[in-house]
């Protein structure tokens, strides 16, 4: 199919947008050109304006000053649902799906009514879904679903919903590689027929690999507009930040004994799949990187060793403490804790204060209470902004409130004996990204074990000394640093056995 | 949490509009001046330190039954049972008066009546309270319905109390219990009124409660009720919680039935909870939680109840059952705050958008009647389908 001439003449062009938030300008004099037919990248640092550019666009927010045309006519949405009706729709980084009911049910809530039926809406949503190559249960309610599932059921969704111009903001945050690439699949066939795709992304090999078009905000300004085509990624990174600091040394650290240790774990949940007879051993020293698709098994790995769920079989030993032990008395061994959902670990109606102070409250609390210029360094530590520490952290930015956690457990904390984090730098730009590794690297070096489990495999690569990787809750490969190159982890996070072809063997 | 206070005053603040509305129009349709019921409402709770000592009165059991509701509500552990625990605390607390003053040959000192009483009552409330918690903490029963369905079951214990083993030995119309030997008997703190010592009681709770808002197991339960894991790190277990909050909210029903018995009737009457346990819980919600918020909705409760007589008698066409229906208007605006103190979030702002300052709120569910503009897109979407990607 050919694009038509209307379709082509699409374009939804925004001129000279600012907006202020009070005194805070969060966009300055920003223009931008969505093309029918391409995928648009807009990239920054966090807190350069991209999300608020994109909610400019999607009638979410208003602009302070400048104008927009779509089609050549004017765009000014007073909403969201007046953007929609003019055919240009955002999926928000953080889940709108109703968690009691399933995809199809989430799809007839906002779906057309010509196809409120259950039958056709399904066999929609299914066509859809087969087409990006992700397998997502449809009829499920979605809290019992993955992130990444839920992610991809949102996306899912929004595509079914229909629009000419697609907004999706960080969609493959939660994404894994064999899931992202069917993502993309799917984005470039709507592209083939003339619908435009705004991707807000922090991956920069994801605007090489899929984008068309780039525009780069920095610091609410827009410092690069045009084609994505001929800039390297370092460049980008250079426009996006300014300079960048210098990746982590790697120094190689001595390891001592076995800190964190797991025995024969059996155990079950409904958000994960089933662990199956797992063996984990992390030394003194030590950084081992937990790898696998979306939903192999890590999260509930990481429940099972934080002391959250009571494993059916086998044993956690910390620190040759008693095994078993309960969470708070993990806690109070010494046991970071950074979860793949900050929110389960943050108190949004609790300031930053008492969010970086919540241990002194555990049970036979080992951590004091720390005193205000304490708490006003950490948060300066962990580059928090604003770091007012009686602002509430519902206040903060997504990526400020994984700095904030980051602050907590690794900084508030005394001593960590071990770390268990799961995607600890989700969510946050390059430079920010770079100090939470140089904390996890600084607590090794000062003898904890550390774990740090992540469906982004660069995430895992960037810090860790030796690698697993699970795959339907096991772990199917376990590699030292040094011989674990791309291609045979994929292969393990596929399912592959290693040195096997991938013929016969289903993907995830 | 500065701004999310305002937003909780705010909507308390339009609550009481709304019942003043509300009573306005009601006293306006029943034919009379609502400046007239106003004003007999007024004299009906101020114009003799009787009528001040009533409303002290009424508002002691309401006032504990609310503080003590703190640590349960602010876990997310919705006991309604309040009724129940006040009914068994007040048995057991009259069962052994009674016991003990037999013991000593009828001649028990207060010092001896007094605390048994309290003990007593305390014992019988609090075990009631862990009966569903227990319930709770093992097969996961919802504590809002075992709760609920137990004051059934106390109301029919007490009922077959009064019968036999309580039963007064006179001739009465209804089922009670004998009078209470006078040094039971709670004293009159205000001469000439009904106000008895229970009053510092309430005050020595508040202060207790308050005590502890700022405590570390404040915090604990506040991270409970919408953490699970956090709390989990903090050592607050969903058996420790429940039971421990349980039992707090038991503990005070059970005085509370003591004070009923021994401070205001002097026997056991089958009305002595009255309502007491509910509108303690709307009382905790309307007072926020807080100690002074809750000691002030207390009296306010109160001073409905007794003003509304008041307004009755100077009015004359307005029936003094206007102040059910006022707290029916209550209770429907507390339920609104209620929803606001589980999740503050799902009032204030939708669930998981991303709430930064510099990047507001993105609403997320949209209503359902721009549905029919996406047909042609929807159309291209699923032609999209079936082209198949680029290779």
């Amino acid at each position: 199919m050919t694009v038509s001439p209307q379709e082509m003449d699409r374009v939804v062009e925004a001129r000279s947008i600012s907006k202020s938030f009070g005194p805070v300008a969060a966009l300055r004099d920003v223009s931008m050109v969505v093309r029918p037919g391409a995928v648009h990248a807009l990239v920054g640092e966090n807190g350069a304006g991209k999300s608020t550019l994109a909610k400019v666009l999607a009638g979410i927010e208003r602009p302070s000053s400048g104008t927009m045309t779509l089609d050549g006519a004017v765009y000014a949405p007073r909403d969201r649902s007046e953007a929609k009706r003019r055919g240009i729709n955002m999926v928000p980084q953080q889940l709108s799906l109703v968690g009691e009911l399933s995809l199809v049910e989430n799809y007839l809530l906002v779906g057309p009514r010509r196809l409120a039926n259950r039958r056709s809406a399904r066999a929609l949503l299914a066509e859809t879904l087969s087409r990006a190559r992700v397998e997502v249960d449809l009829d499920v309610p979605t809290a019992s679903l993955t992130q990444a599932h839920r992610q991809l059921g949102e996306i899912v969704v929004a595509l079914a919903e229909g629009a000419h111009t697609l907004i999706l903001d960080e969609p493959t945050a939660s994404l894994g590689p064999l899931e992202v690439g069917g993502l993309f699949e799917h984005l470039r066939a709507l592209c083939d027929l003339g619908t435009a795709v705004v991707l807000i992304t922090h991956r920069l090999d994801e605007v090489r690999q899929v984008a068309d078009d780039l525009t780069v905000l920095s610091h609410g300004e827009g410092v690069h507009n045009g084609s994505a085509a001929g800039l390297a990624s370092g460049e980008i990174a250079r426009l996006m930040v300014g300079e960048l600091p210098p990746p982590v040394a790697r120094v190689p650290r001595a390891l001592g004994g076995v800190v964190l240790s797991a025995r024969g774990l059996v155990a079950g949940s409904t958000r994960d799949t089933r662990l199956d007879d797992v063996d984990l051993e992390v030394r003194s020293g030590e950084i081992l990187g937990i790898a696998g698709v979306a939903g192999s098994g890590q999260n509930l790995l990481l429940d099972v060793l934080g002391g959250f769920v009571e494993p059916e079989q086998g044993t956690v030993t910390l620190d040759g403490g008693a095994p078993g032990a309960s969470a708070v008395a993990l806690l109070n061994a010494g046991l970071a804790w950074i979860p793949e959902e900050r929110s389960e670990a943050l108190v949004p109606g609790l300031s930053l204060r008492d969010n970086l102070n919540l241990y002194s409250t555990a049970v036979g609390a080992v951590s004091t209470e720390r005193t205000l210029p304490h708490i006003t360094a950490d948060l300066q530590a962990f580059d928090v902004r604003p770091a007012r520490p009686e602002l509430a952290a519902a206040g903060l930015s997504g990526g400020n409130q994984q700095k904030l956690l980051a602050a907590r457990e690794l900084g508030a904390l005394p001593e960590p004996r071990a770390v268990l984090a799961y995607g600890p730098t989700q969510g946050l730009d390059q430079r920010a990204a770079q100090a939470i590794r140089g904390r996890l690297i600084d607590q090794a070096a000062a003898g904890a074990a550390v774990v740090v489990a992540s469906h982004d495999l660069e995430e895992v690569l960037a810090v860790a000394d030796r690698i697993v990787v699970m795959f339907g809750g096991r772990v199917v490969a376990d590699l030292p640093a040094a011989d674990a190159t791309t291609d045979r982890i994929g292969r393990a996070m596929a399912g592959l056995a290693d040195d096997t072809p991938p013929a016969d063997k289903d993907l995830p | 949490m500065r701004s999310l206070d305002r937003q909780r005053w705010l909507l308390t603040a339009s609550v009481v509009a709304a019942v003043l509305v509300v009573a306005g129009a009601l006293i306006l349709f029943a034919g009379a001046d609502p400046l007239v019921g106003l004003q007999g409402l007024v004299e009906g709770v101020s114009s003799s330190p009787y009528r001040v000592g009533e409303v002290l009165v009424g508002a002691v059991p309401i006032g504990i039954v609310a503080l003590t509701l703190i640590p349960a509500l602010r876990a997310g552990v919705f006991s309604v049972g309040a009724e129940g625990q006040i009914i068994v605390g007040a048995i057991t607390a009259t069962g052994a008066v009674f016991a003990i003053d037999q013991l000593f040959g009828g001649a028990a000192p207060s010092v001896v009546l007094w605390p048994v009483g309290l003990l007593a009552g305390a014992a019988g409330g609090g075990a009631m309270a862990l009966l569903p918690a227990f319930l709770a903490v093992r097969w996961r029963v919802n504590e809002i319905l075992s709760t609920l369905l137990l004051n059934y079951l106390a109301a029919g214990f007490l009922g077959w109390t009064l019968r036999t083993w309580l039963a007064t030995p006179e001739e009465t119309a209804t089922p009670q219990s004998a009078k209470l030997p006078e040094a039971a008997a709670l004293p009159a703190l205000i001469p000439g009124t009904r106000a008895h010592w229970g009053i510092l009681l309430v005050i020595v709770i508040a202060v207790l409660v308050f005590l502890w808002n700022r405590s570390a197991a404040s915090t604990r339960l506040t991270v409970f009720a919408t953490r699970p894991k956090l709390a989990l790190r903090l050592g607050a277990t969903r058996s420790r919680t429940v039971y421990s909050t349980m039992l707090v909210s038991g503990l005070g029903a059970g005085v509370v039935g003591w004070i009923q018995v021994a401070g205001v009737n002097d026997r056991l009457l089958n009305s002595v909870s009255g309502g007491v346990g509910f509108s303690g819980i709307a009382v905790a919600l309307l007072g926020g939680l807080a100690p002074i918020g809750i000691v002030l909705a207390a009296l306010f409760f109160s001073a409905l109840a007794a003003g509304a007589v008041g307004m009755q008698s100077a009015t004359g066409t307005v029936p003094a059952s206007i102040a059910e229906v006022i707290k029916g208007v209550l209770l429907i605006g507390v339920a609104c705050i209620a929803a606001y103190q589980r999740n503050p979030a799902a009032v204030v702002r939708p669930v998981g958008t991303k709430d930064a300052a510099d990047e507001p709120v993105v609403l997320s569910a949209e209503p359902p009647g721009t549905a029919g503009d996406h047909e042609t897109t929807i159309g291209t979407l699923a032609e999209a389908e079936n082209e198949g990607g680029r290779p």
